[in-house]
């Protein structure tokens, strides 16, 4: 028995106690399989041998490895874990089914991926995580976030067909399937990175992020925030570290998502523009490839999890009690949710990288190997970012919401539950980065389990030191000291509502415009032409009416209902090519 | 264009009209009371104001009391030996973020129904 325990990957147990929520109307039981589960998967993981493959299987001539655990994948696993713990306490209160169930499979799939030896096996639990997470966006249930959850589903299940084509052309290049470091220019290695690249929130595929994760539920885009985009960051740190383009690929993502988060009203989506912000700079320390960089990409993606979902958690209580998550509807509420202020402002300080915190003790790994390698533009960039993180997440968020313009509402403080799991976020934030009093003490212990965690620098590695401190001291409170300057003149830009354009403009309005275009076109160049021709153009002009108008067939998913259908059909080629070309 | 919302300043707090404190619980009031108390923003500007010269005036100071042929700061590159480098980045780099949004919110804010749905965000009825 303890045999076969021994080769059940830890993820599987998520995925089964999910499987068993789906079936289990009691509440009751729901919640203690999503406490029970994270627990259990945690105890398997911590016993498991290191660098062995301890599930393996022949599968038509491939060798495809269900579970091995390395370093790498421990740190990611294990901040999957504890998320998971922590999200299933945050979504006590609440009575869903469909919700609980789809949440356990999706963080199941996450911790699964992460032990993957083989690209087959990865590419199974890649596309678990898309249909499974949609429904947590799904389950809003308003025609918004259907949309949304439709776009977000096209772009993750072709990041999975990007991925199994890639996999094959690299297999039938090599001959090898194993998940390994790759290179560029070689044969289907592009696909595999574009993939990742989709679910790492590259600039330009980047728009599901902020479009989908404000329109999923309340305890949605908690979950939903720690997991996809980790599991790409994850990938790529284990597939492509030391590829210089993530370099500048990383800088950029970590300056552009500042802008919008500035003139966004929807606190959710600020902090998804924040999520995108921060992954930035872990693609760019993969990029640098170093050990020490690693090691800071694999410690800031812990460190993230956690006040990542402590903000989201703290902005949810919000809208939990209040019904909104905008800024122009929000201010004062510290009045009544005392508790939820200290909590979000302990994820913001975090995520600023206040020293004390653990985004101080993390980041600042990524930000030296930059600065070792010698990439002066993307580490002023990256600079640039931290004082912009602090602009969004640091002030705008707290302060939108619980301090500034007094809005009127009086809300309960949030439910216990909640309470309780922002605070064990909230005691992480704090506790991976207090200074090592003791040996494997504070950031030690954060040190202590990074990929390399016998790298030379990394051990001789010392966050607080009297220089780094007062540097960083510095561009906090200089920049904190500009908002308040701002804030006097009044050149602070007030909060409006409305939404804010992004690239996704292209498909979401420009396929509807071009449809409608070539229609008119057709329309009036069609009469002039025999009646046969002229009957043919009205009828494609009437499919294409048919097809993209607001009552047309694809109206309830937009344009990329049918590009959803269409990666499913080629999804479908993308196994018979796998299955049966060989 | 949305409505034009009037801008939340600092200096807002309590000067104009006294916010409704009754439904205030008592540890809302003991840890963040003090932010809305009448001219609470001039201090707060003042404070900080002093905290930053104080952060820039320690780097010259920290570098003077470090030993001959040591550096206080280690620098990078040649752009960050300069003194109080990291001071003006941040305060430069928050000032043109901010000072961005102005051009930014013209150029790219819509109304909410811009593509056609309700953009109301999940959650819909406050759970009292």
């Amino acid at each position: 028995m303890s045999a076969l325990i021994s080769t059940l990957n830890p993820g599987l147990v998520l995925i089964l106690a999910g499987l068993i929520a789906g079936l289990t109307p009691v509440q009751r039981v729901r919640q203690g399989l999503a406490l029970a589960a994270p627990v259990i998967a945690l105890l398997m993981l911590l016993a498991a041998p290191r660098e062995t493959d301890l599930a393996t299987m022949g599968f038509m001539g491939f060798d495809l490895v269900f579970y091995r655990v390395d370093s790498l994948s421990f740190i990611f696993a294990l901040a999957f874990l504890i998320a998971a713990f922590i999200n299933a306490i945050y979504a006590l209160h609440q009575d869903s089914q469909l919700e609980d169930s789809m949440a356990m499979s999706y963080m199941g799939a996450a911790v699964a991926a992460c032990f993957c030896g083989d690209f087959i096996s990865l590419f199974v639990f890649w596309e678990l995580t898309a249909v499974t997470s949609v429904f947590l966006i799904f389950a809003s249930g308003t025609s918004a976030a259907y949309k949304a959850g439709m776009r977000y589903l096209a772009l993750h299940v072709l990041s999975g067909v990007l991925l199994l084509f890639g996999a094959m052309q690299i297999y039938f290049a090599t001959g090898d399937m194993s998940i390994r470091a790759l290179t560029l220019g070689e044969p289907g290695v592009l696909l595999v990175f574009l993939a990742f690249g989709i679910k790492a929130g590259f600039p330009f595929l980047h728009t599901w992020l902020a479009d989908a994760y404000p329109k999923a539920t309340v305890t949605g885009t908690v979950v939903l925030s720690a997991f996809t985009t980790k599991l790409a960051i994850y990938a790529l740190a284990r597939t492509f570290a030391g590829e210089t383009s993530l370099v500048w690929i990383g800088a950029v993502m970590t300056v552009y998502p500042v802008f919008f988060a500035v003139v966004e009203n929807d606190l959710r989506k600020v902090l998804s523009f924040s999520l995108n912000n921060q992954l930035g700079f872990m693609v760019c320390a993969i990029g640098i490839g170093t050990p020490l960089a690693l090691n800071g990409a694999a410690a800031h993606a812990f460190s993230h999890i956690m006040y990542k979902s402590l903000l989201f958690m703290s902005m949810g209580a919000v809208m939990y009690r209040t019904g909104t998550a905008k800024a122009t509807e929000l201010g004062g509420l510290y009045r009544t949710m005392p508790m939820t202020t200290v909590f979000c402002l302990i994820g913001a300080a975090s995520i600023s990288a206040f020293p004390l915190f653990s985004g101080f003790v993390s980041k600042s790994l990524s930000m030296s190997a930059v600065a070792y390698a010698g990439f002066v533009i993307p580490w002023l960039m990256l600079l640039f970012a931290s004082a912009g993180v602090l602009e969004h997440s640091g002030i705008k968020i707290p302060y939108f919401a619980f301090f500034g313009h007094d809005s009127g509402k009086r809300p309960k403080e949030a439910p216990f539950n909640m309470l309780l799991a922002m605070g064990l976020a909230a005691f992480i934030c704090v506790g991976v980065g207090l200074p090592a009093f003791l040996p494997g003490f504070g950031f030690d212990w954060l040190y202590s389990i990074v990929p390399y965690a016998d790298d030379p620098k990394t051990v001789g590695y010392e966050p607080y030191t009297a220089d780094h401190i007062l540097t960083q001291m510095q561009l906090l409170m200089l920049a904190i000291f500009a908002f308040a300057v701002l804030q006097r003149i009044g050149a602070y830009p007030p909060e409006k509502r409305g939404i804010i354009l992004d690239t996704d403009i292209v498909f979401r309005r420009l396929g509807y415009g071009f449809a409608r275009w070539s229609g008119d076109v057709w329309a009036k160049v069609g009469p002039a032409m025999s009646d046969v021709f002229g009957n043919m153009s009205g009828r494609a002009f009437s499919r294409l009416e048919a097809a993209f108008s607001p009552r047309g067939t694809l109206a309830k998913g937009g344009l990329f209902n049918g590009m959803a259908i269409w990666t499913v059909v080629l999804l479908g080629l993308a196994l018979l090519v796998a299955f049966f070309i060989r | 264009m949305s409505d034009p919302a009037k801008p939340p300043h600092l200096s807002d707090h309590g000067e104009h009209e006294l916010p409704d404190e009754s439904h205030t619980t008592g540890l809302g009031k003991a840890l963040f009371g003090w932010t809305s108390k009448p001219g609470i923003g001039r201090i707060l500007f003042l404070i900080l104001a002093v905290i930053s010269v104080i952060l820039i005036a320690l780097e010259p100071l920290l570098e003077a009391a470090t030993g001959e042929g040591h550096h206080f700061r280690h620098a990078y590159f040649e752009i960050d030996e300069i003194t109080a480098f990291y001071a003006l980045w941040g305060f430069a780099s928050f000032a043109l973020v901010v000072l961005a949004g102005w051009p930014l919110g013209r150029l790219m804010r819509r109304s909410e129904d811009y593509y056609g749905d309700e953009e109301e965000p999940a959650g819909g009825e406050p759970h009292e």
